[in-house]
């Protein structure tokens, strides 16, 4: 019997059934998810922070396995996050930016605290910033300094501990490895210009714009990544950076000292938070409390040489020009805070690399 | 004029031997350095295979391998099964102007697809991973398997096609029997480019494989991006040492087909 | 097939069909309309709008893509100056030689593009082979990573012997008889050269060309690697308004504009040969 719709109907459906079964291809990951473990949780964290292979005792001891993810970027975080509208991942590590930007969003949920343990052996003066005023959403967990990383071994004389080493031609010495961020170096060369990188107008802009050209005669390279191996081959003698980046390189050579310059320089804090749809809670509460601890702490930066925002945990400053997060540190220090929108920057950033 | 001749047969050789030390330096230097006991510097100090071991021992490595050849193998399969299907399926005036279109995959610079194909995922919340990579690796290898499959699939002579309906035989046996057999070398050929293109592919995986799957090509260019380990000169003579011996493996099994001709 | 056989033997050859057209049109046709479409669309408003493209007509970003024009174009002419003496030799004159020099030529073509970019680190960095060589004859470091002349350098490097195998192929259906008539007429070798091989050759130099070219256009890794991001090129900026700025609108709009850029290029490459050339055919080729 030869209906006279069948034959478009028919195409519809083989073309249906390919859709479908693309489709199924294509999402098969997220449902195999859902089998997964329950007794489980997806961490997704940086890479040098946090290490699979000292959760084992906590494993064993309450049966909840940790998945760990690594990421690179905090733009990875986010667009994860985002894409997957928060789920897949019970646990999070965000920089204070992104956890902003994931706040806004509604992807973080709302911690309660009094299941926190250690709450009260955090440095006081890491909490309460910008990002998150009452701590609702996210617990720090490292902090770091931007400074200046001088080979000293390289370089003749002492050093000023001033970003002018790195701005201005009559101080410096040779090449210098710079910040690749759109938003990073414009904040440096503002608060070397105008001793504030706040209320940055156009004009002002223009003028950092004038100096980060300049400046790209000296610089060797632009990098977050790499300074420990910049200075070891010899690329630069003068790396700005973070902390974190450079402190276990730090460890091996001797030669490394890290500058704060006097006029002031930025810090971030890297935090866990847990995305809003996530379902394990109690496992998450119980893995922090874990983590949390001197012991497992002392650990990380054993391995890492990170600055913990635990209390009494171990940790060497060795030439670093400070002991700890105290107040007069962080008077000096602000965070690569904007209200410069980021587009703006990001034309400034292309522009200088045109 | 002989002594132009000359000249040409001096000088040509000369700029021959000059253009294959320019391709093969670096690799032999990088090569040496792989047992070099300095891990960071590029200053040779002594002589070591502690990196190998350290290799041989690393989970990343294992992982980003397996992945690899997980999205290599399915996408080389699942490339060559439509592509064959394509093949045989489509009315002959319709392919042979269709199958242009599929160079488009070839065409468009891979940085340009994978940021459209990442903003694809993005839009429909598929989430990145295996899956991801062995669509976007698959649509590549349709790009090299369906003109290759096509060209073989023109060449077979079209009398066989007629003497097996001929002799009585149905469409779908002369296809198994008869048009088969004959796509069988364009059908191995594909396969293993498509095979070694999804390898070795680096940008599209960038974009495309999120943060939990890292295939080997991402894996060499993080650790390269971050502070480079001697892990990677091991590596590296590991890959090239396999992919020679797969093309000699290839190049041997050609020349015995050939009867010896070289 | 052909149009014969049934009703049901029909539907299965559309059924079977079906996998790879939608394949293409989801994962190479949307992508690119989205690219397209949301080129138009406003970052804020998600109206459609021209701002986009406004923003990325200016000095900026034409520089950039000029940069990676002229790049790929000399990284084109440079590998295909190098490597045509190569193909020649290996096409014509390598005699009992051939055998190997084409085995010792594919291993680089199938060694791993990152692969082949990590070998220069060992030559280009400050203390590696080529600097410490030139310190030694008392010169100042020439090329080092981090510098646009790295990049170049590698570029040809990688690319080199995707035109050698091009130009090999086209070399290799060569009727030597050609030269031989040639020179019979009374042409210098240098004159063969020019009216008869680079004519005949054309097929191989145009695939090579755009087989460099293209790829070369929107390169992303070895300017990463060892381009010390002073300056950025198509693939850089692309990679950074979808990976770090997250700016679908301008990202999508250079894209657009780079797309453009890039076929336009091309299309000159291939309409510039076919002039000079002219649309040489000899019988019973292609």
């Amino acid at each position: 019997m030869k209906i006279i719709g069948a034959r478009p109907i028919a195409c519809l459906l083989a073309l249906g059934f390919w859709v479908v079964v693309i489709v199924c291809f294509l999402k098969m990951p997220s449902f195999f998810e859902r089998f997964q473990d329950q007794r489980s949780i997806n961490v997704l964290a940086w890479a040098s922070l946090v290490d699979s292979s000292y959760f084992k005792k906590f494993e064993q001891a309450t049966g909840i396995r940790v998945y760990i993810t690594y990421f690179e970027r905090n733009e990875e975080l986010f667009v994860k996050l985002r894409s997957s509208g928060g789920s897949g991942y019970d646990l999070v590590m965000p920089s204070t930016h992104t956890a902003e930007l994931l706040q806004k969003e509604g992807l973080l949920k709302k911690l309660d605290k009094r299941r926190l343990k250690f709450w009260d052996k955090l440095y006081p003066t890491l909490l309460g910033h910008w990002h998150d005023p009452n701590n609702d959403y996210t617990i720090p967990y490292a902090w770091m300094v931007y400074g200046l990383a001088v080979s000293r071994c390289h370089l003749s004389g002492e050093p000023t501990s001033s970003w002018r080493i790195i701005f201005d031609k009559d101080f410096v010495q040779g090449p210098v490895a710079m910040l690749e961020d759109a938003r990073e170096a414009p904040m440096i060369a503002a608060l070397y210009l105008f001793g504030s990188a706040e209320n940055l107008d156009e004009q002002k802009l223009e003028q950092i714009k004038q100096l980060l050209e300049q400046q790209k005669k000296w610089v060797a390279v632009y990098t977050d990544l790499r300074a420990a191996q910049i200075m070891a081959s010899g690329v630069a003698s003068i790396v700005v950076v973070a902390s974190l980046d450079i402190s276990m390189a730090m460890r091996h050579n001797k030669c490394i000292q890290f500058l704060v310059p006097h006029e002031g320089s930025f810090m971030d804090i890297d935090s866990f938070a847990m995305p809003a749809a996530t379902e394990k809670e109690e496992y998450v509460y119980e893995f922090l409390n874990y983590l949390y601890t001197s012991e497992i702490l002392a650990k990380y930066v054993k391995k890492f040489a990170i600055f913990p925002a635990l209390q009494d945990v171990a940790v060497s400053y060795e030439n670093f020009p400070f002991t700890g997060p105290d107040r007069e540190l962080l008077s000096r220090l602000q965070f690569f805070k904007s209200s410069v929108p980021a587009s703006r920057f990001t034309s400034l950033w292309v522009s200088l690399k045109a | 004029m002989k002594a132009q001749w000359s000249r040409s047969a001096v000088m040509m050789p000369l700029v021959v031997v000059c253009v294959y030390l320019f391709l093969y330096t670096p690799i032999l230097v990088m090569a040496v350095f792989s047992f070099n006991s300095n891990p960071l510097g590029y200053q040779w100090q002594g002589f070591t295979t502690a990196w190998y071991g350290e290799l041989f021992s690393s989970s990343e490595v294992w992982d980003a391998l397996k992945n690899s050849l997980v999205v290599a193998v399915a996408s080389a399969s699942i490339a060559i099964s439509m592509a064959t299907a394509l093949v045989l399926s489509l009315k002959r005036s319709i392919l042979s102007r269709a199958f242009f279109a599929f160079y488009a995959n070839l065409a468009v610079p891979e940085i340009v697809l994978a940021v459209g194909l990442l903003g694809l995922f993005f839009f429909f919340s598929i989430s990145l991973g295996i899956t991801t990579l062995i669509a976007v690796h698959t649509l590549l290898g349709l790009g090299y398997a369906i003109p290759l499959i096509y060209a073989r699939f023109e060449s077979i002579d079209r009398r066989f096609v007629e003497a097996s309906l001929d002799l009585g035989a149905t469409r779908g046996q002369t296809v198994r029997y008869v048009v088969f057999p004959l796509l069988m070398p364009a059908l191995l050929a594909s396969a293993l480019l498509v095979f070694i293109v999804s390898f070795d592919d680096f940008i599209l995986s960038f974009f495309c494989a999120g943060g939990s799957t890292q295939t080997l090509p991402m894996y060499i260019f993080s650790m390269l991006r971050a502070d480079v380990a001697p892990i990677i000169s091991a590596l590296s003579v590991v890959l090239l040492v396999s992919s020679s011996a797969v093309i000699l493996l290839f190049s041997s099994l050609q020349m015995r087909k050939l009867g010896g001709m070289s | 097939m052909e149009q014969l056989g049934n009703q049901w033997e029909r539907d299965f050859c559309f059924f079977a069909s079906l996998p790879a057209l939608l394949w293409q049109v989801f994962f190479l046709v949307v992508p690119l309309a989205m690219t397209v479409y949301f080129g138009f669309v406003s970052e804020q408003t998600g109206a459609l709008t021209f701002e986009n493209y406004r923003a990325v007509f200016d000095g900026a970003h034409f520089c950039i893509i000029a940069r990676s024009v002229i790049t790929a174009l000399l990284t084109g002419l440079v590998s295909l100056v190098v490597a045509y003496p190569v193909a020649y030799f290996l096409a014509l004159r390598a005699g009992r030689w051939k055998g190997l020099l084409l085995f010792l030529a594919m291993v680089p073509f199938w060694t791993n593009f990152l692969v082949q970019i990590y070998a220069w680190f060992f030559m280009l960095e400050r203390k590696g082979v080529i600097n410490s060589l030139l310190g030694i004859l008392g010169l100042p470091p020439l090329v080092t990573t981090n510098s646009i002349g790295a990049v170049f350098l590698v570029m040809v490097y990688c690319y080199l012997p995707f035109m050698l195998m091009s130009l090999y192929i086209a070399l290799e259906r060569f009727d030597e008889r050609l030269l031989e008539a040639s020179s019979d007429l009374g042409a210098t070798p240098w004159q063969t050269f020019l009216r008869v091989t680079l004519p005949l050759s054309m097929p191989g130099i145009r695939t090579g060309l755009l087989l460099v070219l293209i790829p070369a256009f929107g390169e992303y890794a070895i300017p990463a690697l060892l381009g010390g991001s002073h300056y950025m090129f198509v693939g850089s900026l692309i990679s950074y308004y979808a990976l770090v700025a997250r700016d679908v609108g301008m990202g999508a709009a250079f894209t657009g504009i780079s797309g453009v850029v890039l076929l336009g290029v091309a299309l000159a490459i291939y309409s510039f040969l076919r002039l000079i050339f002219g649309k040489t055919r000899v019988e019973g080729e292609e």
